[in-house]
């Protein structure tokens, strides 16, 4: 084997971080015996993602770690990451976990001449023997850095003489450093240019009030990663959490198998009702029907020997079960049945990359048939509309991949006619969609459905006059004279 | 007369090591006290636990023992008379 060989294989070999949907965007994982400077601002999570590294390393694959801090001693580590579920008093005893505290001496200090690092090096290399480490974490370079400012180009030199010397010894560096702003030079200091094979950045952004964490790989070299900014979550008991964007992978297997939409008037029109696993948008203005939709769709699966999940952002449980019962749907006894369950959240008590891990924990743990969302223009108030058309892509490719039906409505802002936002975004990402609306005719107000769009079927193309009442959702005539549903405006006149 | 305690932790044989002996030997030469002054060799190499106790970052690093003002002086000492300062040692030089 030649040298041009193993190093490529070694560049194949991945090194998994626990960060399930970021090794996806790097291919697997790091590259083994390289190193990764992770960039962030204070309270950006590097910390976090980079206990995590070892954590995951000694967890599930038996590969001890070293843990050099260079702010924190490590008694503060170690009670500040319990929260995430990660013992590393008992490693440390175990002997799986090495701590290299150089935090800086109490002692009153002074540099006089050139020096360099060999002490931390070789502190570092007794403790990656001494537990047998495969992952070393450097927590963080920047404080090494202020720690001897006075002498930058020493610092750099060694630095690189550290990872170099790390790496050569086929262990798999990760490093931290702090960046000023969210969008400037990639660390303070230019730490990277030095050190580093890969780099990746954690972002904290406030923006309209709103906390936005996401996690970019800017830099992987003699490899292939994902471009871009992915969300990403810090949870207790797991630690950094990115959100998977599946936009990446258009894999979903497309099914011909219909399910009602609980209504047989509305499955017929969709040409015998929605694809098992399709999304459904349901839009109209306020009042027009989107809840009983949304109703009929649940009760109707339950009926069919479904299990149904609702997700709930504009009304309170009670409120539900009431409506429900007022149109002759026992929610509270299907869901004591097991067949439902009804989850109301409120949108502003979380980020949006929280509600949608809080929706695919409680999918996957249910593991309903059918699944609605009521509703999304509740969920796009709190975010970012990057954030929230980045959610919408999660949402409508995971309800996807579990192959089952969804149901989504969207509030229009104008009684009559108009396009709610969330369609924008979401009338492409959505396989079908329902349009409710006020149309007026003569000294009337009625109310109108018609199916827009039926991805791979036939559907009705008319717009039906329906009327609401204690047994729910009637059809009658189709509009004979309708005005323009998009813009309200009369187009028979 | 006091008993200091100076430690020199050094990496192997480099350049900088090298030369940090040779100002520690000058520096033991110019001390008024000099035989109350104690020096111990430390490689960081060959005595990783050591570094470790200490909690050595950069080599050289020379370290006064002290129990109550501890100070440390890290690079290859090479001015003399500042680092005798800043220990707090008298010097042959020093004017009474």
């Amino acid at each position: 084997m030649t040298t041009e060989d193993a190093d490529i294989a070694a560049v194949l070999d991945r090194v998994q971080t626990g960060v399930q949907a970021f090794d996806e965007l790097v291919m697997g994982g790091l590259p083994r015996a390289r190193t990764t400077v992770v960039g962030g601002t204070p309270g950006s999570g590097k910390t976090v993602f980079a206990t995590q590294f070892l954590a995951h390393g000694i967890t599930t694959f038996g590969e001890n770690g070293v843990l050099v801090t260079f702010e924190e001693p490590p008694a503060d580590i170690e009670a500040n990451m319990r929260g995430f579920g990660w013992e590393l008093a008992k490693w440390r005893k175990d002997g799986r976990l090495g701590f290299v505290d150089a935090s800086p001496p109490a002692s009153d200090e002074l540099i006089i001449g050139d020096f360099d690092l060999v002490g931390l090096l070789s502190r570092v290399q007794h403790a990656v023997k001494t537990v047998n480490a495969k992952r070393v974490v450097l927590d963080s370079l920047t404080q090494l850095f202020d720690h001897f400012i006075g002498d930058p180009k020493i610092l750099r030199r060694e630095l690189f003489h550290i990872s170099s010397a790390l790496k050569k010894s086929g262990l798999t560096v990760l490093m931290t450093a702090e960046r000023n702003s969210e969008y400037g030079e990639i660390t303070r200091h230019r730490l990277e240019e030095f050190v580093a094979d890969n780099v990746v950045i954690l972002r904290n952004v406030l923006y309209r009030e709103k906390r936005r964490r996401t996690i970019e790989v800017l830099k992987m070299r003699g490899s292939h990663h994902a471009e871009g900014e992915a969300p990403f979550t810090l949870l207790a008991n797991q630690g950094v959490v990115a959100v998977p964007l599946s936009s990446l992978r258009l894999e979903q297997q497309s099914s011909t198998v219909r399910v009602t939409s609980g209504n047989s008037e509305i499955d017929k029109m969709c040409g015998g009702g929605f694809f098992r696993d399709s999304v459904t948008l349901v839009s109209g203005a306020t009042g027009t029907g989107k809840t009983l939709l949304v109703t009929n769709f649940l009760a109707g699966g339950v009926v069919a020997g479904e299990k149904a999940i609702l997700f709930g952002y504009e009304e309170s449980k009670g409120q539900l079960f009431r409506n429900a019962s007022g149109w002759g749907a026992d929610f509270a006894q299907m869901e004591a049945a097991g067949k439902l369950k009804i989850v109301c959240l409120y949108p502003e008590a979380q980020g949006l990359p929280d509600h949608l891990l809080t929706i695919q924990s409680l999918v996957d743990e249910f593991q309903p048939n059918r699944i609605a969302v009521d509703s999304l223009s509740a969920l796009e108030r709190i975010a970012p509309d990057t954030g929230f058309r980045e959610f919408l892509i999660s949402l409508t490719s995971f309800i996807k991949k579990r192959e089952i039906a969804g149901l989504c409505t969207a509030t229009s802002k104008s009684l009559i006619g108009g396009e709610s936002v969330s369609e924008q975004h979401i009338s492409t990402l959505t396989d079908s969609i329902i349009l409710l609306r006020y149309i007026q005719e003569q000294n009337t107000m009625n109310r109108g459905l018609m199916v827009l769009k039926m991805r791979g079927s036939e559907h009705a193309k008319e717009i039906r006059k329906f009327t609401i009442d204690s047994a729910g959702m009637h059809f009658g005539e189709s509009f004979k004279t309708a005005p323009n549903v998009f813009t309200g405006d009369d187009i028979a006149r | 007369m006091t008993n200091l305690l100076l430690r020199l932790y050094i990496a192997g044989p480099s350049a900088t090591s090298r030369r940090a002996e040779q100002n520690l030997r000058r520096l033991r030469d110019v001390a008024k006290a000099r035989d109350g002054l104690a020096v111990e060799i430390i490689d960081v190499l060959k005595n990783p636990e050591l570094a470790e106790q200490a909690a050595i970052i950069a080599t050289p690093t020379l370290a006064l023992e002290h129990p109550v003002r501890p100070r440390r002086i890290i690079g290859d000492l090479s001015d003399v008379e500042r680092v005798l300062d800043f220990l707090g040692i008298e010097s042959e030089g020093t004017k009474a």
